[in-house]
């Protein structure tokens, strides 16, 4: 996982929670890092221990604080210097949402370590459409649930979502019916 | 492999090249693309390419044949409207005697977009631009990264640059009041040996000076009439010798005295028993010069003295300890005296000086015979040698003794007050750490120990000459005789 990820977590539990709880979140962990370098590839299993140390911390569970980790890496990514290239993928919610394989795409492309999600939207209506993703890594689906909402505050639209097809149950990936609303 | 037979619709084609045009022989623009059509502020087909473009690279003029001979040429156009700069290349389709510019705008920073009314999303998908922005973004991150983190560092660095200072600076303070204590302690240990010594001295030289005066007057009755006995005594002698010789019978009374005084001997004795007590007196008077001579305490000026006479008088107080007895082997004083001028100095406290370090010197010959036995003992007899000389402006007085020597430690601490190798009683630890402040702060000089285990020890005294450099003369010496021998007719003091 590139350290941009590891850096939002630290960022949105700081900004949320105070550095105190960061440190004893990453004391917890065993992550002995000071600073996350955004574009250094870091082992996946650190991720993991940080979200499980701030779920036993912060009370939550892991699915919550993925969730909610979701909902903050669109603002995040905003904030970094990636605004632009959201912009690009999109003046709504499914238009953006259409062409989210194609940033991650991108993101591959430029970043071979970073092996993306991958996305599709099928079923697409007026006011839903279904979300298809595809990852190679385990435990990040509920983070999709905060990356749509993220999204529908982004383009001002009221959205809901649930998911449809689990890998957990046995899908052959995770599928999501996204509904969704303009204001 | 066979060569290509499909193309792409014109449509397709403007989908790809978002940015393309096409330009005839007489660079009429025939055909543009959607986005280079929206951003233009009027209809591009139908106008010449100068219209529009400048071609900034290659640098040939706008013409037909030349553009066309250019197909392996980069070319960078300049929309003229609003500067875009388009990178792309010319591509001359001969059948139809048009060019085709196949490019697109080139951006090196997403916030260039807006000013020129495009986004990224006018950009083909295929176009590596967006890939190319997206690499620029991720330097820009880790650049920024790279910033935040050399910042960290530098705070960090100044944290621990102002950590240290604080821990040199509380060293430095802490040192500097160690120091400060060490000093204060060394002071009160000096006022303190000052005050024990001084109240010693005062007591001691207050007795000195109240024995000699007692012992003074007495003493100068017995030597000063001492000649008179003699005088009569022989007168009286004489007289007696007269009447035996012209009275050669005498009563039986005086007959039988005679004899029971026995007179014959009484007569021989007599004259030397008076000798006797005359040289009795005058080694009392002795005694009583030197010890007014020790104890000048009360000359709180310098004065010009003879040093001999200052250590002449301390060898003779401390006399009977260099005698030999039954239990103890005697110590001879070797003098080598130089040829001293009167010295500045003040003889009360130079004199203690010397009493000082000639009794250690005698203590230590004691403890080291104690380890020695006879034969040892008149094999390297104990001796301590005291030698004066004049070396460049300093009168140098050096006190020696045969003994055991010092170690460095006990060197290292022998002019510290309270400090003493003799056993617990027998010395106070100030003797040289009073003298060591007579020497060297009351006279400028330095007083120095040079000792070795085994090798004895020497005290070498320096006492600046000051002024006065004439040599002690003969004359000086005689005159001191005449003093003594007149000491009969000396007033007290």
């Amino acid at each position: 996982m590139y350290g941009l990820v590891n850096k939002a977590i630290q960022d949105m539990v700081c900004s949320r929670f105070g550095e105190e709880t960061w440190k004893v979140i990453k004391h917890k962990a065993e992550v002995d890092v000071d600073v996350f370098i955004s574009m250094e590839g870091y082992p996946d299993d650190i991720t993991h221990r940080l979200v499980q140390a701030a779920s036993g911390v912060l009370n939550l569970s892991g699915a919550e604080i993925m969730q909610a980790f979701g909902e903050f890496w669109v603002q995040y990514t905003a904030q970094e210097g990636y605004g632009e290239m959201m912009d690009m993928s999109g003046d709504t919610l499914p238009e953006f949402l259409e062409n989210l394989d194609n940033l991650h795409a991108r993101v591959g492309v430029s970043f071979p370590k970073l092996q993306p999600p991958s996305f599709e939207c099928t079923d697409m209506e007026e006011n839903s459409l279904n979300l298809h993703y595809r990852s190679d890594r385990e435990g990040l689906t509920p983070m999709i649930l905060g990356l749509v909402k993220g999204l529908g505050t982004r383009f001002d639209t009221q959205v809901h979502i649930t998911q449809i097809q689990s890998r957990d149950e046995g899908g052959e990936h995770d599928e999501f019916l996204v509904i969704y609303k303009p204001n | 492999m066979a060569p290509p037979y499909l193309t792409l619709s014109p449509e397709l084609l403007a989908k790809a090249f978002p940015f393309h045009f096409v330009f005839n022989r007489d660079r009429k623009i025939l055909q543009a693309g959607d986005v280079l059509e929206r951003i233009s502020p009027e209809p591009l087909v139908g106008k010449l390419i100068e219209q529009h473009f400048q071609i900034n690279r290659p640098k040939i003029v706008v013409d037909f044949d030349a553009i066309s001979k250019q197909s392996r040429a980069l070319f960078i156009l300049e929309f003229l409207h609003n500067r875009m700069q388009l990178k792309g290349q010319m591509m001359y389709h001969p059948e139809q005697e048009v060019i085709f510019f196949l490019g697109s705008p080139w951006i090196t920073d997403t916030t260039s977009l807006a000013p020129l009314g495009i986004k990224l999303k006018d950009f083909a998908i295929h176009d590596p631009i967006v890939d190319f922005l997206f690499l620029l973004q991720a330097q820009n991150t880790a650049l920024a990264d790279a910033k935040k983190l050399t910042s960290e560092l530098k705070q960090q660095r100044s944290q621990l640059r102002s950590a240290l200072q604080i821990k040199e600076n509380l060293a430095e303070i802490a040192e500097a009041q160690a120091k400060k204590l060490e000093n204060s302690l060394k002071e009160l240990q000096q006022t303190q040996a000052q005050l024990v010594q001084a109240e010693k001295m005062s007591s001691l030289g207050q007795l000195v000076a109240g024995v000699a005066h007692e012992i003074n007057n007495p003493v100068n009755f017995i030597y000063g009439n001492i000649q008179f006995v003699k005088d009569y005594t022989e007168s009286l002698l004489n007289l007696v010798a007269l009447y035996q010789q012209f009275y050669r019978n005498p009563t039986p009374e005086i007959q039988k005295y005679i004899e029971q005084i026995e007179l014959d001997f009484l007569l021989e004795d007599l004259p030397k028993i008076l000798d006797s007590m005359e040289l009795g007196a005058e080694r009392i008077s002795e005694i009583v010069l030197s010890l007014r001579n020790f104890s000048r305490l009360d000359e709180a000026e310098k004065k010009s003295v003879d040093v001999h006479q200052g250590l002449d008088s301390t060898l003779l107080i401390l006399q009977n300890r260099f005698k030999s007895s039954i239990d103890h082997p005697g110590i001879k004083i070797i003098k080598n005296y130089g040829d001293l001028p009167l010295v500045d100095c003040y003889p009360g406290q130079l004199n203690q000086v010397f009493m000082n370090i000639i009794s250690n010197a005698v203590d230590a010959l004691d403890q080291h015979n104690n380890k020695r036995g006879i034969t040892e003992i008149h094999a390297n007899p104990n001796t301590i040698t005291i030698t004066t000389q004049i070396i460049e402006t300093n009168c140098v007085i050096r006190i020696a003794d045969n003994g055991s020597g010092m170690t460095e430690a006990v060197k290292e601490r022998l002019f510290d007050p309270f400090f003493t190798t003799k056993p617990v009683g027998k010395g106070t630890g100030l003797g040289l750490s009073i003298s060591y402040q007579i020497v060297v702060e009351k006279h400028g000089g330095t007083l120095k120990c040079i000792s070795q285990p085994g090798q004895g020890t020497e005290f070498w005294i320096e006492i600046p000459l000051s002024v006065k450099k004439q040599a002690v003369s003969s004359e000086f010496r005689s005159q001191e005789s005449e003093f003594r021998s007149n000491a009969g007719l000396m007033p007290s003091y």
